[in-house]
């Protein structure tokens, strides 16, 4: 912890290279806190896959570079009729990191009913829900809230957000 | 300030509850000593929260105490910290923040309202020019809150429907003065911890104000959520206290950090509580 930065630029470097321990898994991404908001390159562990099929790459390589205002203006010029599922994903997160929380969980919101399917944005949406009921992040246990965490709901979404969390402790992150 | 920023008393230690009580006397006594009786009247929670954030972040800031008496409490000798650094720079936030509050209470509070602002504002005003003479950062400070006030009057202006953009002046103006009491290392977490703070902090009171602001046709952000106006304000509000204890989790803190965390990780949410449970035993009764 005593230089995050330096820390945060190394975990990334590594996720690059697909070094950490569950870089391959489709579940590699990481809500865990500041240093790994949406968007950011934890989603370059989705692999080759994801990034390729990605309308938006350049996007998201701003959003990881920290160049939030340069992604936002490409977003905004991007017409109504094309604002698909990933668009909204992509404005979320940049709401997000801006701190605009309400508007980033109704973009979030956005994206998930338009692809129910992705699990990118099923846990960014989900996890938020999840804050705005708890007030308290998914898998924390420094607080008394928490013991009564996701364990009554055991479907994959969850799973995964208790993974997220798992690896966040694992890479020294949050924890 | 408002006085949102406090600790979960029933998970507070003996001890940990004795020392925030000591810094919250401390900054009392600070703001009594350097800049007058009118300044006592000021202190707020926030505030003393914001003094002990300051200690627990940097460990080369040593505490002392000592035994005193109080005007509030003259039978019993309190225990108070003394002053040191950030005493000092929450007590002149404190005194910055609260003279433009009083300037902007003349321009558009009702006519009790503008009277008591007149009357204070002699006070606010020389308090503001002491703490501007101390240095640089009250300078920074200053100039910070004069654009947050700016800032704010265009938003009422422009009536904007997103919480978020009615929140933002506040926030930044919190992102700034929080994130002087870091260092490079730790300045981008202290920002957005300080953005949030200030976003939690003015969101809340938008929650507490807003039956009042729809009686006096006030501008409040949440006045456009209708029926769901209260379960609105809760979910943004909890997403913002859910962010602020991950963000916390990131910093390296040195004493109170128990104090710190009790304060972020439950005390923002039960404050959240009280107003919504303050709204509904109003409306009962």
């Amino acid at each position: 912890m005593k230089d995050i930065n330096a820390a945060y630029d190394q975990i990334q470097k590594d996720r690059k290279a697909g070094k950490t321990s569950y870089g391959n898994s489709s579940y590699g991404g990481s809500y865990g806190g500041y240093n790994q908001n949406y968007g950011g390159s934890s989603y370059n562990s989705y692999g080759t896959g994801y990034s390729a099929n990605s309308q938006f790459s350049d996007v998201r390589r701003l959003i990881q570079q920290n160049r939030i205002a340069e992604a936002d203006e490409i977003l905004d010029g991007v017409p109504e009729y094309n604002r698909n599922a990933e668009w909204y994903f992509l404005k979320g997160s940049i709401y997000y990191r801006r701190g605009w929380l309400g508007e980033a969980s109704r973009c979030f919101q956005r994206a998930y009913q338009m692809e129910p399917g992705n699990r990118e944005y099923a846990a960014a949406y989900q996890r938020m829900a999840y804050q705005q009921q708890y007030g308290t992040s998914p898998g924390r246990t420094t607080q008394t809230q928490c013991y009564a965490c996701p364990c009554d709901c055991c479907d994959c979404c969850t799973a995964m957000m208790c993974m997220d969390c798992l690896g966040d402790c694992f890479c020294g992150n949050g924890c | 300030m408002f006085g949102y920023i406090k600790p979960f008393r029933p998970e507070l230690k003996i001890r940990e509850a004795e020392d925030y009580k000591a810094v919250y006397c401390g900054l009392c006594k600070e703001l009594g000593r350097s800049y007058g009786l009118f300044a006592r009247m000021t202190l707020s929670y926030d505030f003393a929260f914001m003094a002990m954030f300051f200690m627990s972040l940097n460990s080369e800031i040593c505490p002392s105490f000592e035994k005193c008496s109080c005007i509030a409490h003259p039978f019993k000798k309190q225990c108070r910290c003394l002053e040191n650094r950030a005493v000092s720079l929450a007590a002149k936030a404190a005194m910055i923040l609260t003279y433009y509050k009083i300037k902007d209470d003349l321009s558009d509070k009702g006519f009790l309202g503008r009277i008591r602002a007149v009357l204070l504002l002699p006070f606010a005003s020389s308090a503001r020019k002491k703490a501007l003479s101390s240095g640089e950062e009250a300078k920074k400070i200053d100039l910070c809150a004069a654009k947050m006030i700016e800032e704010q009057r265009a938003v009422e202006a422009k009536k904007s429907s997103l919480s978020d953009e009615a929140a933002e002046p506040t926030a930044k103006f919190l992102s700034e003065i929080i994130s002087l009491g870091g260092n490079e290392e730790n300045k981008r977490i202290l920002e957005r911890f300080g953005y949030l703070l200030g976003r939690y902090i003015y969101l809340c009171d938008a929650l507490d104000d807003l039956e009042d602001d729809i009686k006096k046709g006030n501008y409040n952000p949440f006045i456009f959520g209708g029926e769901k106006a209260v379960s609105e304000a809760k979910a943004v509000l909890f997403m913002t206290t859910a962010e602020l204890s991950d963000d916390l989790e990131l910093l390296e803190l040195d004493k109170y950090k128990e104090i710190v965390e009790n304060t972020i990780c439950l005390g923002l949410t039960a404050e959240v509580e009280r107003i919504i449970s303050k709204k509904g035993g109003e409306q009962n009764g």
